[in-house]
């Protein structure tokens, strides 16, 4: 539990330090950013560590928290996204919070590992909210204006209206098995119980399903993408993702009876192309570009949606999922740091059009942004495409006894095509002759640190998909 | 320490390529020549290492394990090297000679704009090919196979803006996809055939396709399948003759000349391809079973022997010359290897032409980086019918020029020599046999003629360029200089190589004893030295030169007579073979391109465009459910929430 703890002590000593920082207005803004960015890289660092040299017993018991390889994995893939996303706050993070804004990044990125290790459900019903209520202070502090406020409010109301079919499916849960520890709710209902344990299953999911943006929860995601700030658009649509699927491993558990499967499956597949196909047809009527990101993201959650079930038919290790996140992860969150530089650069990202000829004024990120597309769309040379490969091989494998499996693989293919078509815009506008030719100079090392390694990882993943 | 040295030889340059290309991208282009010079060397040193320490292991072949590149589902893919001493022999000459081409490379191309990408792509095939040589799986083998052939299009294309160039490389890369697709279907089928061979089955296709797997099971599929198997390696020589520019694939090998010289020098010359002949020998156990392809495979060596050797007659470009006479020669190899369809001869005919294969890298890489001396001198002019008489202008290029002619035309005791006396030697003890003799006795007889002709135009060209009165083109300017010694001092290794390899190796029996090392390749019977042989080419060798060098006196005028006058205009137009190919397959493909071109625009486009149009309209029409107010958000959630819960009660 040890990373968990040193991030989130740390967050909170950082929340802590930002009520004496707060200086006049002549206080040393780019002092305390550098400050607070390597103090932040110090902590993840040093989690990181305490994670690496962490010995693991061999008997992972039945306490609060249980470190199986999932867990392990959870908190790689926090790590992961944290090193990238500090860097891309570095020279985004809003200058008048910036104790606040680091302290409850580093919360949320110490929740994850909370969530991924539950093995209970006050655990991981904490965790989740630990990853929540920092995410209302960051779209509050991040953009201070009419669109910041509502996509703040728009996220907490539907945040807290999800959350309530969470608690409500966690108390049935609890009605049902008269316990709260995971292991033990699935060994005394060995999820063979009736309606009203699939109805409590069934309410849980819900409540994730809004952690990740699935459809019919997929709402909120353009309004608070396009209200709050690029870093915190590129947090949202990878953070609570992670935390989202790991969750929903942890609740369905290792091995469910083929009755119950029969039940959640289904509801899982439509789900998941429900998804796939509503985030991919309204991206592809976007020009704006926040919104087709938080579309994508959406689409994105539907292909995730698939591995799980193809994860719970074949008893796998849930490496396909976590393989595909950290394909996200890299992709995403480098996609938004080349949008950051050539914000910061003073370039518009508002809308697709905007792009229009950016290679020649911001070549190094204009690249960025085109292996990251790549990725995105899944083409060969990058992570993306195994990432996506894997999660189809996965389904019609499962798909050989369902045939509505192999028709969901096939509908993601078809989506994979729909999706091309969008991402591809966006590259040829990069690539297109424009008027505005004016080169945007400014250079922020720490976002193009950001995304060259996002691009490193996505090419060299393509080569090695055994660490990815 | 051998899997240390195995994995640098092609991960050198895959660093190379990769700096090199960072470095394409940087204004300051000038020190590109060195990341790939010094990784090339890296290469070159680590081959010779695994050679002196016994790469292969004790039981002539090992595999290093690399790291499993993918496991999904049924699909397991491992990345290995596989090396005996048949890939090590291959393996020295590509990346010695590759190292050697580059130092040549830092002067030749020294004011071209393009100079880093020239070393990236060059980085670029020389890990592709080291790594085709060392491939343990036939399927990963392809991969590199087409990593060659796209390096090959890149560098013949490297003056893209140049119409000539950009359709040459279009013109070898395609005539190599149509042969690669015989490659492809092959290994398909084999891999299916070695599915219905029993312990196989339950392997992953990538799996069945490794090399030893192959070789093991293949008694059991000869006896289960002997039909399949003859289609299977007829499909896979057809690669091979494909990559190797035999006859009728031969068409794009003189067009690749349009790439700088260097670049003919090592992929289309000394390396890529003898690619199919390298395949040829590596899948020796399997055509030892299907002695009739091997026939083919002789016949079309033969053929494309003596029209390559004709044709080289006839041209007045120096590098087309040479061209031609790489497919000659490549022609050779192929007739020494068909000598493996007589029983017990598969080891020897091998040998004999991977011997011919080692000592030609050499003589006749040195000969097109002199033709590049030449090319670098007369300012970008090789038609010798513009220059004459360089011997007092380019002293030392005309040294080197002609060590290599006379390695090439096979005066006796240089490399070519030896080589080509092996191979005659098999060919001619083949003929001794039964069933296939007659076939060995009618490719003896062009052996010998070709090495005659070999010698004439050889000799011809020699003396054309370097001697008579001294003739210099305009294009070259005041300036028609000797090249650099960086240029000069790598020709200088070649040369030595041209002058001793073929009889340090040959006539000891170093490279056969070693070659016999490799499992697949143990000498069965003993083979005869034949001084007859011997004696005979090295008569038709001299007395071409002999001919070439009168032919090289007389005037053009003088061959207006019937008979000659129409086989010259036969070898000038290419024995109008590029122009039957134009005519009668590109022609009509084109006309069948245009009609489904216009099918394509107004019947499928039409419809398909509309479709491509539906998800926009449908994403706008669900645009009108996303309008921004939490209370309809809420509303569509319960409604699904509420279908899920009743579906669940309901069940």
């Amino acid at each position: 539990m040890t990373p968990a703890i040193v991030l989130i002590l740390g967050g909170s000593v950082l929340l802590a330090a930002s009520m004496v920082l707060k200086g006049g207005p002549q206080r040393d803004v780019y002092g305390q950013r550098n400050a607070m960015g390597l103090l932040s890289i110090f902590l993840l660092i040093l989690a990181g560590a305490c994670g690496f040299f962490r010995e693991l017993p061999a008997d992972l018991g039945n306490g609060l928290f249980r470190f199986d390889d999932s867990a392990l994995a959870s908190e790689r893939l926090a790590l992961l996204g944290g090193f990238l996303l500090v860097l891309i706050s570095w020279s985004t993070a809003p200058k008048n919070f910036l104790g606040e804004y680091y302290g409850c990044l580093i919360i949320m990125l110490g929740a994850i590992p909370v969530v991924g290790a539950s093995n209970d459900l006050v655990s991981l019903f904490l965790g989740l909210e630990l990853i929540s209520i920092p995410t209302y202070i960051m779209l509050g502090i991040c953009k201070n204006d009419n669109p910041g406020a509502e996509a703040t409010i728009k996220y907490f109301l539907l945040s807290a209206f999800a959350s309530s079919f969470f608690l409500m499916g966690l108390s049935y849960l609890y009605g049902v098995s008269g316990s709260t520890n995971l292991q033990l709710i699935h060994e005394a209902l060995g999820f063979e119980g009736g309606k009203l344990t699939m109805l409590a299953i069934m309410l849980v999911l819900c409540g994730l399903a809004f952690r990740i943006t699935a459809v019919p929860f997929h709402f909120y995601a353009p309004d608070v993408f396009e209200g709050t700030s690029l870093t915190m658009a590129g947090a949202m649509s990878y953070l609570p993702k992670v935390a989202g699927f790991v969750a929903m491993i942890r609740i369905l558990g290792p091995d469910m009876s083929p009755s119950a499967m029969s039940a959640v499956v289904p509801v899982l597949l439509v789900c998941a192309g429900l998804t796939m196909v509503i985030g991919n047809f309204m991206a592809s009527a976007q020009n704006n570009l926040r919104r087709l990101l938080a579309y994508s993201s959406v689409a994105h959650t539907g292909y995730l949606l698939l591995a799980i079930t193809a994860l719970l038919r074949d008893n796998a290790e849930p490496n396909v999922l976590f393989s595909y996140l950290a394909a996200y992860a890299a992709m995403t969150l480098g996609f938004f740091a080349c949008l950051g530089e050539i914000e910061a650069a003073g370039g518009r990202t508002h809308l697709v059009g905007d792009l229009s000829g950016m290679f020649y004024r911001r070549p190094a990120a204009s690249i960025g942004l085109t292996v990251c597309l790549i990725s995105l769309i899944g083409l060969p040379l990058t992570a993306g495409f195994w990432a996506k490969f894997m999660v189809f091989m996965g389904a019609s494998a499962a798909g050989m006894t369902d045939p509505m499996s192999i028709f969901m693989a096939v509908l993601m293919a078809f989506n994979a095509v729909i999706a091309a078509g969008y991402y591809w815009r966006v590259m040829s506008k990069l690539f297109e002759k424009s008027d505005a030719n004016v080169p945007l100079r400014v250079f922020r090392p720490s976002l193009f640190l950001a995304y060259t390694i996002c691009v490193v990882l996505t090419l060299v993943w393509f080569f090695v998909p055994a660490v990815m | 320490m051998p899997n240390l040295f195995a994995w640098v030889v092609p991960m050198a340059p895959l660093v190379g390529c990769i700096v090199c290309a960072v470095l394409s991208f940087r204004g300051d282009r000038k020190i590109a020549h060195f990341p790939a010079i010094l990784s090339l060397l890296f290469a070159a040193l680590s081959s010779l290492c695994l050679v002196f320490f016994g790469g292969q292991g004790e039981s002539g072949t090992t595999t290093y394990e690399g790291y499993r590149y993918l496991h999904v589902g049924g699909l397991t893919l491992d990345i290995s090297l596989k090396i005996d001493t048949l890939c090590l022999t291959l393996l020295c000459v590509v990346t010695c000679i590759s190292a050697m081409i580059a130092i040549y490379s830092k002067d030749y191309m020294h004011d071209d704009p393009g100079y880093a990408r020239y070393f990236s792509v060059f980085c670029g095939f020389v890990f592709c090919m080291t790594m085709l040589v060392l491939s343990h799986n036939l399927l990963m083998m392809y991969a590199f196979w087409e990593g060659v052939g796209t390096c090959s299009y890149l560098l013949i294309g490297f003056w893209f803006r140049k119409p000539s160039a950009a359709r040459a490389a279009t013109k070898a890369f395609l005539v190599n996809r149509i042969a690669d697709c015989g490659f492809l279907f092959g290994i398909l089928l084999l891999g299916y055939a070695m599915g219905q061979v029993a312990g196989q089955a339950s392997d992953s296709f990538f799996a069945r396709l490794n090399f030893d797997n192959i070789f093991t099971s293949l008694p059991a599929l000869a006896s289960q399948h002997p039909d399949l198997l003859v289609w299977i390696s007829l499909l896979l020589m057809i690669g091979a003759i494909g990559k190797s520019a035999q006859f009728p694939f031969h068409v794009w090998l003189p067009d690749a000349m349009e790439g700088p010289t260097p670049v003919s020098a090592l992929i289309h010359a000394a390396t890529m391809v003898t690619a199919g002949v390298y395949l040829m020998a590596r899948l020796s156990p399997l055509m030892e079973y299907t002695p009739w392809v091997l026939s083919v495979v002789g016949w079309l060596g033969g053929i494309t022997a003596f029209i390559a050797a004709l044709m080289a007659l006839f041209q007045d470009d120096l590098k087309r010359v040479l061209a031609y006479s790489t497919v000659s020669q490549l022609g050779y190899l192929f007739m020494a290897l068909s000598a493996g369809s007589v029983k017990g001869f598969m080891a020897l005919a091998v040998t004999a032409a991977m011997f011919h294969l080692v000592t030609h890298a050499f003589f006749k890489a040195l000969l097109f980086l002199a033709a590049g001396n030449v090319m670098h001198a007369m300012g970008d002019v090789i038609d010798m019918r513009k220059f004459s008489g360089l011997k007092r202008v380019l002293p030392k290029t005309n040294l080197l020029f002609l060590v290599g002619a006379a390695a090439l035309a096979g005066i006796p005791l240089l490399s070519g020599f030896f080589s080509k006396d092996g191979i005659l030697a098999v060919l001619y003890d083949a003929s001794a046999d039964g069933e296939y003799g007659f076939q060995f006795k009618v490719l003896l007889g062009i052996g010998f003629l070709t090495a005659f002709m070999t010698a004439v135009y050889t000799s011809k060209a020699y003396f054309r360029t370097f001697h008579g009165t001294e003739r210099i083109p305009e294009e070259a300017g005041h300036h028609a200089h000797e090249s650099t010694n960086v240029m000069l001092a790598p020709m200088a290794l070649l040369a030595v190589g041209a002058l001793v390899v073929g009889g340090a190796l040959g006539p000891t029996h170093i490279l056969a004893d070693y070659l016999g090392k490799s499992p697949t390749l143990v000498p069965h019977g003993e083979h005869h030295e034949s001084l007859l042989i011997m004696i005979a080419s090295g008569i038709v060798g001299i007395a071409g030169c002999a001919v070439g060098f009168m032919l090289s006196k007389a005037q053009p005028s003088t061959r207006t007579d019937g008979a000659m006058a129409a086989i010259a205009d036969f070898g000038k137009n290419r024995l109008y073979i590029d122009w039957a190919y134009s005519r009668f397959i590109v022609l009509p493909l084109e006309f069948l391109a245009g009609v489904l071109g216009w099918l394509d625009t107004n019947l499928v486009d039409a419809f398909v465009m509309k479709i491509a149009d539906l998800p926009r309209l449908a994403g706008l029409l669900g645009q009108r459910y996303q309008n921004g107010r939490v209370p309809a958000y809420t509303f569509v959630t319960a409604v699904g929430v509420a279908a899920v819960a009743i579906w669940i009660v309901s069940r």
